[in-house]
């Protein structure tokens, strides 16, 4: 298959994930250590609240499976695409695994 | 007038299933999502564009939104995926919001709209999520934990 103009647009496009910016994905979560219980901050979310190295890992995977696949459509590449898509939901469904059936906002004040 | 209910903007569905052919590919990280209050009140039948009425902006989280190329934990990507999950359902999914060192007052929903659409419905809304209450920030950061079922599930073999 050929590359269609609009798959190389997305790929250049400064606005767009690639490439995934894995070290400021595992930066946040070394920088921002969840609390302890009694801590200063244990009223506070935390990046892992957000985020996990399982999930930073597969996100890593998926962005370069659409970026082959955006530079080289075929059906090798789309497998691949399709298939690191699903490992990435399943991170998610993993770290989300004791969320209510409802997303949850969490507005978090800065330390008074 | 408020927010009441998340959904799905139909008229935009409905024109990228139809000659319209409105190309909204839900994988693209260059879509925005802002911040509405609750002086809002969507009309998912006949809201199309997105706007700035009723918008929640303030420090680190500039009015029309911000992109889901950099709305995660460190300012990463969200990494919109197009799923099947569960079985005969499709999942649009990402990686939960996480936007540090903002300061907001009363945001009550948040919107996703296609920015970089222009043509034939420019910032083509795609989904409103209702918070439920009113979210404020002091400094601090303004996370959206998406539900295990992603931010919507269509069962398309009901």
């Amino acid at each position: 298959m050929a590359v269609s103009k609009a798959a190389t647009a997305r790929l250049n496009d400064p606005n767009e994930h690639f490439p995934y910016k894995k070290a400021d994905a595992l930066a946040v979560l070394r920088d921002n250590a969840p609390a302890g219980p009694e801590g200063p901050d244990d009223d506070r979310a935390t990046a892992r609240d957000f985020i996990s190295e399982d999930i930073i890992e597969a996100t890593d995977a998926y962005i370069t499976a659409q970026a082959e696949w955006l530079k080289d459509p075929s059906e090798t590449t789309r497998a691949n695409y399709v298939s690191r898509a699903a490992l990435l939901v399943e991170a998610r469904k993993a770290h989300r695994s004791n969320r209510p059936n409802g997303s949850t906002v969490t507005a978090v004040r800065s330390p008074l | 007038m408020a927010i009441t209910v998340s959904g799905i903007y139909v008229q935009n569905v409905v024109d990228v299933f139809d000659a319209t052919q409105l190309a909204i590919d839900l994988s693209l990280t260059t879509h925005k999502i802002a911040l509405l209050n609750n002086t809002a009140t969507p009309a998912f039948d006949t809201d199309v564009t997105w706007n700035s009425t009723n918008e929640v902006s303030g420090t680190g989280w500039a009015s029309g939104g911000i992109a889901l190329s950099a709305a995660a934990a460190g300012g990463t990507s969200t990494a919109p995926t197009n799923t099947i999950s569960p079985a005969g359902s499709f999942m649009y999914d990402m990686g939960d919001i996480s936007v540090a060192s903002t300061t907001l007052t009363n945001a009550r929903a948040a919107r996703i709209y296609a920015d970089a659409l222009t043509t034939p419905t420019a910032d083509a809304l795609i989904v409103l999520v209702n918070f439920g209450a009113d979210f404020s920030t002091t400094a601090g950061t303004f996370g959206i934990q998406w539900a295990a079922t992603g931010v919507f599930a269509i069962d398309l073999t009901p």
